[in-house]
């Protein structure tokens, strides 16, 4: 039955087609929002790497699926989140090069908060991490971290366009990747260490 | 399947990705654990695999935000409320600024037909406000033939009164007959597609002037439809495909800021120009209006223009359909 899904939240008057106030049932959206919340700002972060940014994003992302009221919503969000990560890295680029107008210096990182030794071993980590990430082709980046997001093959497969069969593969492909990048910087790391010692 | 467990095909790498990420269906996980109590070889791979998917969960972990602020939900659904809110609103003054063409049509049949000299004044003197009211009519109904009286003045607005709508086709009277004068009420709906662009301001097509009011008043005989006791801020005045009196747009500014025009004109050319203004669809009721003696005074002394066509009185505006009725009762 076709009722509008503002009423879904009182069943009893849906039933009846008018609201009966009765124990207002948690929207799915709430419910999603609670669930996957935390999902997709780290799905956002590993592409725009700003939390803030990574946040407000998330939070943008169900405002449009309280709009949108989307089917699968878990597939849905993660969806409207790489869209709206990849035109964040577009505005990124474009800020970027109006800089590069501007002014020749480089861009400073703006470091908000006071940096403890548990942040700078955090930050270092990250730092790899998110080289090892650049190191990867686009598509087995995207499968890796949507894969890491929880969603299943079959979902990964409608986002990529790549065949329920091949969601394997790529992230066989991906993860042995992303391995052996990060082994790679950790030993160059090493070395230029012992080098300097 | 062979017995022979080495000569079993080993299980491909991706595979074996996919048994741990639990991707396969139940059939294919017995065919892959079968297979693996009985090779070793792919039993190591399966660890390997296993411990590399185990390393990039860890380090996909390290690659996340130090701490996340999740604003409670109440937040995105404020968001969420505040948007549809912006976006009726715009919907509304989109339907509401862009001229809600209150077509208030009526028309009637232009009394410059009608009787050469004396009579129409006669008539109307004779009762201005007694013709009998026609039924009401949809915008949508054929066009029904103009009733029309002998070109001998009649005492009395004895004949049937004419209603006009907008866009609807015109039957001109013969030479013989001509439609009579005072148009007289109706309530019907004109449907019009339309709306000015912005808050109220009519849009313009083909030759408008824009005239002193007493020059429009001398242009358009000393009738000038408009809302009474509104500021005037513009008239401007078209000549009319047909000749003869022209059409005019008396645009007024309401207290609140708002412009309402007043068009009046030979029907189709009042249909056209409504459809013209850009915008939402809006219907009102045609009006009560009794401009037939008003008509008829204007014309007054004419020659008579045998067959003229029907002509609408058209009210649109950023103002609701409700308050454009209204104004169109006060349409002097």
């Amino acid at each position: 039955m076709a009722f509008p899904r503002e009423l879904a939240i009182f069943p009893n008057g849906l039933q009846a087609g008018f609201p009966i106030p009765g124990p207002p049932v948690r929207d799915e959206i709430e419910t999603l929002y609670m669930t996957t919340y935390s999902a997709v700002v780290r799905f956002l972060y590993r592409k725009v790497w700003d939390a803030d940014r990574a946040e407000d994003l998330a939070q943008e992302v169900f405002v449009r699926a309280m709009r949108h009221r989307p089917e699968k919503p878990r597939a849905w969000v993660f969806a409207v989140a790489a869209n709206l990560a990849r035109d964040e890295a577009r505005a990124a680029i474009r800020r970027r090069k109006h800089l590069t107008l501007l002014s020749t210096e480089p861009t400073q990182r703006h470091q908000v908060e006071p940096v403890g030794e548990e942040n700078v071993d955090h930050d270092e980590k990250m730092e790899k991490v998110r080289s090892a990430l650049a190191q990867l082709t686009q598509r087995d980046r995207d499968v890796l971290l949507l894969w890491d997001a929880g969603l299943s093959y079959p979902e990964i497969a409608e986002q990529s366009g790549l065949a329920v069969g091949a969601v394997g593969t790529t992230l066989a492909r991906a993860r042995k990747r992303l391995i052996e990048a990060h082994d790679r910087s950790e030993l160059e790391q090493k070395r230029n260490h012992a080098a300097q010692s | 399947m062979p017995l022979n467990p080495d000569a079993l095909r080993h299980i491909p790498e991706e595979e074996l990705h996919a048994y741990l990420d639990q991707a396969l269906s139940r059939s294919q996980c017995v065919e892959i654990e079968h297979h693996l109590s009985e090779c070793t070889a792919c039993r190591v791979e399966r660890d390997g695999i296993a411990a590399l998917r185990d390393r990039t969960t860890a380090l996909l972990v390290a690659a996340a935000p130090r701490r996340m602020r999740p604003r409670p939900f109440t937040e995105v659904s404020a968001t969420h409320l505040e948007r549809q809110h912006r976006r009726s609103t715009r919907i509304r003054t989109a339907a509401w600024a862009a001229s809600i063409v209150a077509a208030l049509g009526l028309g009637w049949a232009m009394s410059r037909a009608t009787a050469p000299v004396v009579p129409a004044p006669e008539r109307q003197a004779a009762g201005p406000a007694t013709p009998a009211p026609t039924p009401p009519r949809m915008a949508s109904a054929p066009p029904r033939r103009t009733t029309t009286a002998q070109s001998t003045p009649e005492p009395k607005p004895a004949s049937p009164p004419t209603l006009h709508l907008a866009g609807l086709p015109v039957t001109p009277g013969s030479d013989s007959s001509r439609p009579t004068a005072p148009a007289r009420p109706a309530t019907s709906e004109l449907a019009s597609m339309g709306g000015a662009g912005t808050a109220g301001e009519p849009v313009l097509d083909g030759m408008w002037r824009t005239v002193s009011w007493d020059n429009a008043q001398s242009e358009a005989d000393n009738w000038l439809p408009r809302v009474e006791g509104v500021p005037v801020v513009q008239v401007k005045v078209r000549r009319s495909q047909q000749g003869g009196r022209p059409l005019t747009l008396v645009t007024q500014q309401l207290a609140s800021g708002e412009m309402i025009s007043t068009v009046e004109g030979p029907s189709p050319e009042v249909a056209v120009f409504l459809s013209r203004q850009r915008g939402q669809s809006a219907s009102a009721e045609l009006q009560d209006m009794q401009v037939g003696s008003r008509q008829a005074d204007s014309t007054a002394g004419r020659p008579a223009s045998p067959g003229a066509p029907p002509r609408t009185l058209a009210i649109f505006g950023s103002a609701p359909s409700d308050s454009l009725k209204a104004f169109m009762l006060r349409v002097k």
